[in-house]
């Protein structure tokens, strides 16, 4: 990931603080952009690149904390650093639960804000790598014809080819050919590989273990 | 028969009624208390000073009527009846109502009625003692309504004290906190910038370090002034808040007297306890109280003066319910209410619904405001029943 494509989006009602922080940030060598509330942030074109929340808790309107499901509706999947002037226990375990990277009690250091922003965007940076990787493994999922795609389900259920076979009424040697076109096109190494990859995806899903169950009494 | 008790109101101009008349009417008008004495058909007979006093001009009236307290002529409870009954039947009485003073201002009276019987049980009259118990402009020598009223009443204004400063401590730390974050930040951003340039004089940097140091220091003050503010922690217990209704509206009884207001209570039966800090939870209503019959302060006092107070639950949660009849809540700015230092009135701080709504909070309920359909306006306080693993 090209860090250059980073942003710190700082959301904070008070202008003076978002000012500053914008300031520092932008000294730090980041790119960062200021807004008074989250619905001004939602309303900025939607951003796809990596980047971070610096999120105080308290705002008017929906209070940082509760922006968190706005956000997640809004396919933001930023990790947040959330600020505040008044911190109290329940408030941070709150943050803290809803999956924030940090919590600064205002007013903090640069390098307590400074070090909670790098973390966040290591964080974003992870997580963007696992989607991407999943998004992968769905495309390659999503280009199996469907009989492959039941074949998939049946293999990594841990059902062996006279078993599929049987099940789908086709013979053996049919099975074992659709099973090398799902290990090609599904690029696993081994099998392993197959079982790893189409637990990221959800295979086997819950249907096929449950037909799987009703096969076996 | 009713001459041996009958005290003359004005003893000097008949000395000769009791044998040692003169002393004893002179110790009755010294005493701090209002007195009286009626024959067996209860015509006053005697008067003392301060009850005279109480009444001005028309104490010469009471006389040869029958006592029936001195009750305003506005006020149903107890009735005349309730006082010639009592009478008749040659109990002890003890009634409690309000009475206009010669000044105008309305009084809340206990008025405490003794048979005096002969020593073959005949009735020779009675005699009385009227006691001002108005908590209003009380001052210290005068007694108490009751004590526990006035224990409860000291109690909580302490802990209105204390959650006042709390408040105001984490309000003020709060408003502090931002400026600070960004003298802070902008200094760090400032040294940043000028990053290791030499043509900078080196006081220049000095200053911005000063400058984030002492923030820091300002920052660290308001953290142990917040500290040292903690709120007590909970006394925890099982409430029953039909029982905080009743005790709160008690301590009010004397101030809605004196407003001419009245509360009514609807008590939900069986109502589930709940957990928690009985003082502030009475707190929290005897300010929502006290909002209310302030909100119907300016309103014509023409019987519809009434503040409801109604519990109930649902299982889940336990509510009271305020519900007044005054000016109602801000058109516009409902929802600041419960924001510290907004305020409606003059003379207020803004920090009563705020406390109001960080103790709800803190016991896992919430309050909420909204306007009647008629007039008026509802407050409502939720607080979750106490499960079986709270003790």
């Amino acid at each position: 990931v090209n860090a250059d494509e980073s942003i710190i989006f700082v959301v904070d009602d008070d202008p003076s603080v978002r000012k500053s922080l914008g300031r520092l940030l932008r000294t730090a060598g980041y790119a960062a952009e200021t807004f008074a509330c989250v619905r001004d942030f939602l309303g900025r074109e939607h951003h796809d690149g990596p980047g971070c929340l610096v999120l105080d808790v308290c705002l008017p309107g929906i209070s940082g904390l509760d922006a968190v499901a706005d956000l997640a509706q809004a396919r933001y999947y930023l990790p947040k650093v959330f600020i505040t002037g008044h911190a109290d226990v329940p408030t941070s375990v709150r943050a803290m639960k809803s999956g924030a990277v940090d919590f600064l009690s205002k007013p903090f250091r640069e390098d307590e804000l400074l070090g909670a922003v790098r973390a966040a965007l290591e964080k974003e940076q992870q997580e963007r790598g696992a989607r991407a990787e999943l998004q992968q493994i769905c495309e390659r999922v999503k280009s199996l014809t469907l009989r492959e795609q039941e074949v998939l389900e049946y293999v990594v259920a841990g059902q062996l080819n006279k078993q599929i076979a049987a099940a789908l009424g086709v013979a053996e040697k049919t099975i074992k050919v659709h099973r090398a076109r799902v290990m090609q096109k599904m690029q696993a190494a081994t099998f392993a590989d197959l079982v790893r990859m189409a637990g990221k995806a959800g295979i086997p899903s819950e249907r096929y273990q449950r037909d799987r169950l009703g096969d076996g009494r | 028969m009713s001459s041996t008790l009958g005290l003359n109101p004005r003893p000097a101009a008949d000395p000769g009624s009791l044998s040692t008349s003169t002393p004893i009417a002179e110790l009755l008008d010294a005493a701090p208390t209002m007195l009286y004495a009626c024959g067996a058909d209860g015509s006053v007979a005697f008067v003392n000073q301060r009850l005279r006093e109480f009444v001005g001009n028309g104490a010469e009236s009471l006389l040869q009527k029958k006592w029936t307290g001195l009750l305003d002529s506005n006020d149903g409870s107890p009735s005349v009846h309730m006082f010639l009954a009592a009478q008749q039947a040659r109990r002890e009485y003890e009634f409690k109502y309000r009475a206009r003073r010669r000044d105008g201002q309305l009084r809340l009276l206990v008025d405490c009625g003794h048979p005096h019987l002969a020593a073959d049980g005949t009735l020779i009259g009675y005699v009385g003692s009227v006691t001002d118990i108005t908590a209003h402009d009380r001052s210290a020598d005068e007694p108490a309504a009751s004590f526990e009223a006035q224990l409860l009443r000291n109690e909580l204004s302490h802990v209105t004290r204390v959650s006042m400063m709390g408040e105001l401590t984490a309000s003020l730390a709060h408003e502090l906190n931002q400026p600070l974050t960004a003298i802070l930040s902008n200094a760090q951003a400032a040294l940043r910038m000028l990053g290791d340039a030499s043509e900078v004089p080196a006081e220049l940097r000095e200053i911005l370090r000063d400058i984030a140091l002492d923030d820091q220091r300002a920052g660290d003050i308001i953290r142990k002034v917040r500290q040292l503010m903690k709120k007590d922690p909970f006394q925890l217990q099982p409430v029953d808040l039909n029982k905080l209704v009743v005790d709160v509206s008690i301590l009010l009884e004397s101030d809605v007297l004196i407003r001419e207001m009245a509360i009514e209570r609807d008590l939900a039966p069986n109502l589930p306890r709940v957990f928690g800090d009985r003082i502030q939870l009475q707190q929290v209503l005897l300010n929502l109280i006290l909002n209310g019959l302030d909100a119907m302060k300016a309103m014509p006092n023409d019987g519809s003066r009434k503040l409801i107070v109604r519990t109930g639950s649902d299982g889940q949660k336990v509510r009271i319910a305020v519900t007044d009849a005054g000016i109602g809540l801000p058109a516009e700015r409902g929802d600041l209410i419960f924001e510290p230092f907004f305020s409606t009135k003059s003379d207020g701080m803004g920090m009563g619904l705020s406390i109001s709504r960080s103790i709800l909070v803190a016991h896992g309920g919430l309050i909420a405001a909204r306007n009647n359909a008629e007039r008026g306006a509802t407050f409502e306080m939720e607080l979750p029943v106490m499960t079986e693993n709270e003790p």
